[in-house]
């Protein structure tokens, strides 16, 4: 089967022939079988007619015949001398009598002899006594009349009886018995006449143009069956107990008809049957329907044979046919493989000079082409990947292509120098041991993005060997596939090394932040004296001025205008400068971050509280539109702070009137904090521009820039530096909205710097415990009324005359330092009250000098105050500074800060933190400097000691693991009113 | 065409092909059946159907009186005499043809035809010809043509009576003198009656001997399943058994097991005989004439016969009608009590659907005018009595010389109809000739007794459930 299958499917020479055959074979098939239909049809009808010609015939003879015998009966019956016998019989004997009755019966013998179908003739009395019979053995029994006979009567209009079929018990055949009265008296004697029926049957049996399987029959009923009263069949014993078809039930229920049915004897006949109902018998006359249709079937056969035999022939010829269109087909398709194995030298043979040459012609040139093409194509594959190879090998960059597996597949001589991997072939190598640990780990994150998004390009910079930065750029090799999905096949990375690049970059930053400095110092003076002159004009100068003369008032308020256009073009100089530097320093991640759990409402209202003059001043209304909690997130609170007050004051900025919203919303794992006004909008275009740096939108030439254009920069590196994003929606003349997300990762706290353990005190109640013996002690050096003498210290002659002036302003005594030298000289000379220091002075910078007055304990409760242009109140904290302040100077803060140094100078009391962990230290000491205490460090026991009787502290914080040390400065003089406090191990526990 | 759509084709193709193949050969190698029957139209005319005569003085008689009826009606009647087997398939065929006569005579069709078309509706009601002369018949021969049409679900005359008849007893005195055993001393009871006729026959064996006649046998009691005759008695022999196979009401009553005993009892005697060689070995094959034809020409001395058609057939011979042949009422039951004879009502019918019902009807009327109904039965040669009692006060039925009649008429004092009438399934019942198929099984020791029974209860329960559904 399948291999007819294949055959069916894959020969072209089957299919032609299959074909062929098929169609041809249908063909005659449908020709045999319509002839024979209608050769059927034809012959059915000729042979009812043949068959209702014969039965008709034949029912004819059959009436006729018994009309005769009943004639015949009569006849008998009415014979003289039988009518005088009978006479004679049924009266007294007499010899004469005797002789009469003997000549009687020797009549009737000689009529039996001379009518052959008279079996016997009795004479039987109205009792059924057999009187004479020509059958001597009957004479003197008794028959029934009325059971067996039929009694024929002898009026002219006599209602016709239909003959009485019955077995004969002598022959066992079926005959019939005709009684008759004889005479005309009152009970007569019959005369009973015995027929048998061998005429009918041989007149029946009489083929007539029926053919030879044509039969005619009668059916009667004989002992209630249906049987045979003449006919062939009437032998077979095999139907003495009844016969029955189709046709003999319909003809004995009296129906006329013909038909094509199975007879008695389960042959197939065409027949016809007829009810005779005057002889209660059915003439059926058959044929078989083989004989009947043999004409139709014979023709049928014949165009059978003879299109099968045509067909044969033809199939042979079909078949050579077919193998010349195959066989150069065949011999094509060879070549054609041949050609698909690669072999392009292979020719078809031209066999034919017909379509089929031609088209082998066309597919040698093909082949031709084809080889040549490929040549070409070889050629030049080899020259591009030469070049390519060449442009690979020669390119400074590392490349390598790394597959899905991990297996490098490709590399350059560039990429080997720079791993150090000169003489090593490391194509087929797992780029996981072949690369450094960072390397790899890189690696795999730029291919992990890459497969996860194929379209995009990633980069990662890391450190290679040799102290290279490198810089990757990976790029996804996919496979499309028909689903739409795609394959990742590897990725290709492309190593820059980019050291140069990162010193040009840190050069930069160091470039912008040295500038910057240096720019702010001589801002620092023209803004500072500006503001002075500002001020001594509005309360010294301008009062004593005469208003009289117009020219001079108008020169009074130009003047006026003036300082105050610089004051305020110095304080947006500065602002730029310093946004210069935010930019520079998160360029170059040297911005430091503190992050922290914070709530973003708490963000939003400072960042309101900040803008609130902003809005007083355009009359706009802040909407606060946040809910009532949310989660806390981690952030730096200031930075974020300064994200929303950047947002609002640009939204305050660019609108005339009407409300700015604050709005914050929790969506799923991110917050929204959304700034939305009712400003002149931006157009579509300009959206993304808005987030570049020095870049305003909107007309310049018209719209007088109104800030740096550093704002929404810096915002989108704080926001991105956090893990949201910042977005703008906005649309011309209706508003802005501004929006970024924080997200709300718990994963986050994990990349917090672990906090010191020391968060396990209780701040509350350590810090109350504190207060106590601090106000005790706070009126100790209370010194009322006293000028307060401010040390100034900065290399910057301006700069100091600008603070002495500020200061001498309030009313402090002023000394001033060029540098650390001279600052030093100067507190051995004098201890001020309080001391400003500047960061950048040549020799000993202020860190330095802080850290030096700090160690020194004849000098280290002064109060220290860094005004600089660097950004490095940690360190200075660090340092035991206590307040930083940076360049430009804000005079009102400064002179704030001072004031509050000054007096708490006063209050604050040196605190001795002292434990061995380091963090601990750290982190209580901000808490405590945070609260305007002094605070001194010590690490160790001797250090504890040293620094103790050193500083004489008020307070003693100190680990447990100090409870010795402490006892003994306890016992030292001078110490032995100092406050002590024991930190356990345990969260609290506190001694004194 | 394209390669993908031969693909598809190919299939289609061969099997289109294969079936082609198939036709043809069916068609020349099968043979075919188809049936056309010529058109019979109906006859109109006004037609009866009647049995022939048993005698030609029978079918004289009728002839003439539908004449003469016909003359004084001035109606045209066709009428027709068909034997009895004739007739009863006639009748058969002109019925699936839709074409029956207006009237239907036959000596068997009360027991096997006429309930059967009252109750499929196929007969018309004539209670408007029967009743306003009903007080003129026996009560069993109103409830023989008394039937329910299951069609409308009424209950009248469907046929009207003609003549009754019973079954009777007949025996050859001459016989019996030869045996030596005295025909006055016949036991009255069953018992003792059966017994006497072993005597007789055990008489006749010792005479046999003698004289060397192998031909004589006792008693001609048919049991085979051709003879109608053989249905008849045994159904006395059942009466004799007090067993009611069928309830006032109809209701079949063969399951309850005192029917079974007293079915199993009656084919046990039945059998007996047989069996104990009194009867003649032919009879599980005879037909219904065969018993008449022996006994006439004396090979029994005696026998059991429906209708006197018997004696009937003899009456011509004086000797042989008074004095050799003897017609005796039936012994009683064996529980004492007097035999009910089983009447069988002749009857003529007419068809519902006959286009003639005012002139059959009338025709009807005719016949069943007292003197009418006496010709005709009288015709019969005293082989049916008459239904109406007023015609049994003729001499002719109170003749004491002729035992024949005097005695039948006797019988006919004490009866009941024949189960047809109670329910038409019992036509069902004869037509199958249950009792007859077992009986012969039983006398050629095919079945036993139990057995038989077992099989006609089984055979009548699913005839009644036939009929039923």
């Amino acid at each position: 089967m399948n291999l007819f299958k294949f055959k069916l499917n894959q020969s072209l020479l089957f299919k032609l022939v299959g074909t062929f055959f098929l169609l041809s074979g249908v063909t005659v098939g449908v020709v045999a079988i319509s002839t024979n239909i209608r050769g059927r049809q034809a012959l059915r009808d000729s042979v009812f007619d043949r068959l209702s010609v014969a039965s008709s015939l034949k029912e004819y003879q059959v009436s006729q015949w018994f009309r005769q015998r009943r004639n015949d009966v009569i006849l008998i019956s009415e014979l003289r001398e039988v009518e005088t016998g009978t006479t004679q019989l049924l009266g007294r004997s007499t010899p004469q009598t005797q002789r009469q009755i003997r000549n009687l019966q020797s009549s009737l013998v000689e009529i039996t002899n001379l009518r052959a179908q008279i079996d016997h003739i009795s004479i039987v009395s109205n009792t059924g006594k057999v009187l004479l019979s020509t059958d001597t053995k009957r004479v003197g029994r008794y028959v029934l009349l009325g059971n067996t006979t039929t009694s024929l009567s002898k009026r002219a209009d006599a209602v016709q009886v239909t003959p009485n079929f019955y077995i004969s018990n002598q022959t066992g055949k079926p005959i019939v018995s005709y009684a008759t009265p004889i005479g005309r008296g009152e009970d007569p004697p019959f005369l009973a006449v015995d027929l048998n029926l061998d005429d009918i049957d041989r007149l029946i049996r009489e083929r007539t143009g029926l053919g030879q399987s044509g039969q005619t029959y009668l059916i009667g009923i004989l002992r209630r069956r249906s049987s045979f009263i003449s006919g062939s069949g009437q032998d077979d014993p095999a139907y003495r107990d009844g016969v029955r078809s189709e046709g003999i039930d319909l003809a004995l229920r009296g129906e006329e008809g013909s038909g094509l049915y199975t007879n008695y004897a389960g042959v197939p006949v065409i027949g016809r049957f007829d009810w005779i109902e005057s002889l209660g018998l059915a003439v059926i006359s058959e044929m078989s329907q083989s004989e009947a249709f043999e004409p139709a079937d014979r023709l049928s056969r014949e165009i059978l044979l003879l299109g099968l035999s045509s067909i044969s022939m033809l199939l042979v010829a079909v078949y050579l046919l077919s193998r010349r269109i195959t066989q150069p087909i065949l011999a094509i398709a060879d070549t054609a493989v041949f050609v698909a194995q690669g072999n392009l030298e292979h020719q078809a043979p031209i066999l034919t000079e017909d379509e089929i040459g031609a088209l082998a012609r066309a597919f040698n040139k093909m082949t031709a082409q084809l080889a040549d093409n490929s040549r070409t194509l070889e050629e030049r594959v080899q020259q591009r990947t030469s070049e390519l190879r060449a442009v690979i090998d020669t390119m400074v960059d590392g490349l390598t292509v790394i597959d899905a597996a991990g297996q490098i597949s490709q590399c350059n001589p560039s990429l080997r120098g720079m791993f150090n991997l000169h003489d090593q072939d490391i194509v087929g190598m797992d780029f996981r041991e072949v690369f450094p640990a960072e390397a790899v780990k890189r690696i795999q994150k730029l291919m992990q993005h890459g497969k996860e998004r194929c379209q995009e390009v990633f980069t990662e910079e890391f450190t290679l060997p040799n102290s290279i930065y490198g810089k990757a750029v990976a790029t996804a090799l996919v496979k499309n596939l028909p689903d739409g999905s795609v394959d990742y096949l590897g990725s290709v990375i492309l190593i820059r090394d980019i050291t140069a690049e990162k010193e040009v970059d840190r050069m930069k930053t160091d470039f912008i932040s040295t500038v910057s400095h240096e720019l702010r110092t001589p801002l620092t003076s023209v803004l500072g004296f500006a503001k002075l002159i500002q001020k001594k004009l509005d309360d010294t100068i301008f009062p004593h001025v005469t208003a009289d003369d117009k020219r001079v008032q108008r020169a009074v308020r130009q003047v006026g205008e003036n300082i105050e256009i610089i004051v305020s073009e110095g304080m947006r100089l500065t602002k730029l400068i310093n946004e210069v530097l935010d930019i520079a320093k998160m360029e170059a991640g040297k911005l430091e971050w503190h992050m922290e759990q914070l709530d973003v409402i708490e963000v939003i209202d400072r960042a309101l509280a900040a803008t609130s003059a902003l809005f007083l001043q355009k009359g706009l209304e802040p909407v606060r539109d946040v809910p009532d909690s949310l989660p806390p997130v981690m952030g730096d609170r200031d930075r974020l702070i300064q994200v929303a007050i950047n947002l609002i004051s640009n939204a305050v900025k660019f609108q005339a009137e009407g409300s700015v919203t604050c709005r914050v919303r929790q969506l799923d794992d991110v917050l929204v904090v959304s700034v939305v006004d009712q400003g002149i909008g931006i157009a579509p275009e300009d959206c993304p521009k808005v987030f570049e740096k020095f870049k305003q939108v909107g007309n310049t030439l018209t719209d007088k820039p109104k800030g740096t254009g550093l704002g929404l920069p810096i915002s989108k590196e704080i926001v991105e530096h956090h893990g949201g994003k910042i977005w703008v929606e906005s649309q011309i003349g209706v508003g802005s909205k501004f929006s970024f997300t924080l997200p709300l990762r718990p994963a986050q706290v994990a990349e917090l710097p672990q906090l010191p353990p020391i968060t396990s005190i209780n701040m509350e109640v350590l810090l109350r415990q504190l207060q106590q013996p601090i106000q005790e002690s706070a009126h100790r050096d209370r010194d009322f009324g006293r000028r307060k003498t401010v040390l100034v210290v900065d290399d910057d002659v301006n700069i100091r005359r600008l603070l002495r002036q500020e200061l001498e302003s309030q009313n402090y005594f002023v000394r001033e330092a060029g540098n650390g030298e001279e600052a030093l000289g100067q507190l051995l000379a004098a201890k001020p009250d309080l001391i400003t220091l500047d960061v950048l002075m040549p020799d000993i910078n202020g860190y330095e000098l802080a850290a030096r007055i700090k160690r020194d304990p004849a000098t280290m409760g002064i109060p220290i105050m860094i005004i600089s242009v660097l950004d490095g109140a940690e360190r200075g904290y660090h340092l035991g500074v206590d307040r930083y302040i940076t360049k430009p100077i804000n005079v009102d803060l400064f002179l704030a800060e001072v004031e509050t140094l000054l007096q708490e100078a006063g209050q604050l009391r040196q605190v001795l933190v002292v434990d061995d962990n380091l963090s601990t230290v750290s982190a209580l000491s901000e808490i405590l400097q945070s609260r305007g205490y002094r605070v001194i460090k010590a690490l160790s026991g001797d250090e504890f000691l040293e620094k103790a009787i050193a500083t004489k502290p008020d307070v003693i914080i100190a680990s447990s693991k100090f409870t010795q040390q402490q006892m003994d400065i306890h016992r030292t003089k001078g110490l032995e009113k100092v406050v002590s406090f024991l930190i356990g191990d345990e969260p609290m526990a506190v001694g004194s | 065409m394209p390669v993908a759509r031969m693909n598809t084709m190919r299939p289609r193709l061969v099997v289109l092909c294969i079936c082609l193949f198939f036709m043809a050969w069916t068609l020349t190698a099968c043979t075919e059946t188809s049936l056309f029957l010529n058109e019979v139209t109906p006859d109109r005319s006004f037609r009866i159907w009647w049995n022939e005569g048993y005698f030609p003085e029978e079918t004289a008689a009728v002839r003439r009186f539908v004449e003469q009826w016909a003359k004084t009606s001035k109606n045209e009647v066709k009428l027709t005499f068909f034997s009895e087997k004739d007739l009863a398939r006639e009748i058969t065929n002109a019925i699936a043809r839709n074409n029956p006569p207006d009237i239907l005579y036959s000596y068997s069709a009360d027991l096997n035809l006429i309930p059967r078309l009252a109750w499929e509706g196929k007969l018309a009601d004539v209670s408007d010809v029967v009743s306003p002369v009903a007080q003129q018949f026996t009560k069993t021969a109103l409830s023989g043509v008394t039937y329910t049409d299951n069609t409308s679900k009424k209950k009248a005359y469907f046929a009207v009576p003609i003549s009754q008849s019973g079954i009777y007893l007949h025996y050859w005195r001459n016989l019996l003198q030869q045996t030596g055993v005295n025909e006055r001393t016949i036991p009255q009871d069953w018992e003792g009656f059966w017994g006497w006729w072993r005597q007789v026959h055990r008489a006749l064996s010792q005479r046999k001997g003698a004289a060397q006649s192998d031909n004589l046998y006792t008693i001609g009691l048919p049991v085979s399943p051709s003879a109608s005759d053989t249905f008849y008695a045994f159904e006395l022999f059942l009466e004799a058994y007090n067993v009611e196979i069928l309830d006032s009401q109809g209701q079949l009553r063969i399951s309850d097991p005192q029917v079974r005993n007293g079915i199993l009892r009656a084919v046990t005697e039945y059998t007996k005989f047989y069996r104990e060689k009194l009867v003649p070995p032919s009879a599980t094959e005879w037909g219904d004439p065969d018993n008449n034809e022996r006994f006439l020409n004396s090979e029994m001395v005696m026998t059991a016969n429906p209708t006197l058609s018997i004696p009937g057939s003899q009456r011509s011979d004086e000797q042989r009608y008074f004095d050799q042949m003897v017609t005796i009422p039936w012994p009683r039951k064996p529980d004492g009590s007097p035999l009910r004879n089983l009447v069988a009502t002749k009857q003529a019918c007419l068809f519902a659907n006959s286009p003639n019902q005012k002139i059959a009807k009338d025709f009807f009327r005719y016949l069943l005018q007292p003197e009418n109904l006496d010709v005709f039965v009288k015709g019969s040669r005293g082989r049916f009595a008459p239904v109406m009692p007023k015609l049994l006060g003729d001499p002719f039925w109170r003749n004491p010389r002729d035992t024949h009649i005097s005695n039948s008429v006797k019988t006919l004092e004490n009866t009941r109809p024949l189960y047809q009438v109670l329910n038409p399934a019992y036509t069902e019942v004869q037509a199958r000739n249950v009792w007859g198929s077992v009986l012969q099984q039983v006398a050629l020791g095919k079945l036993t007794p139990e057995a038989a029974t077992d099989r006609a209860i089984a055979e009548i329960q699913v005839i009644f459930e036939n009929w039923q559904s």
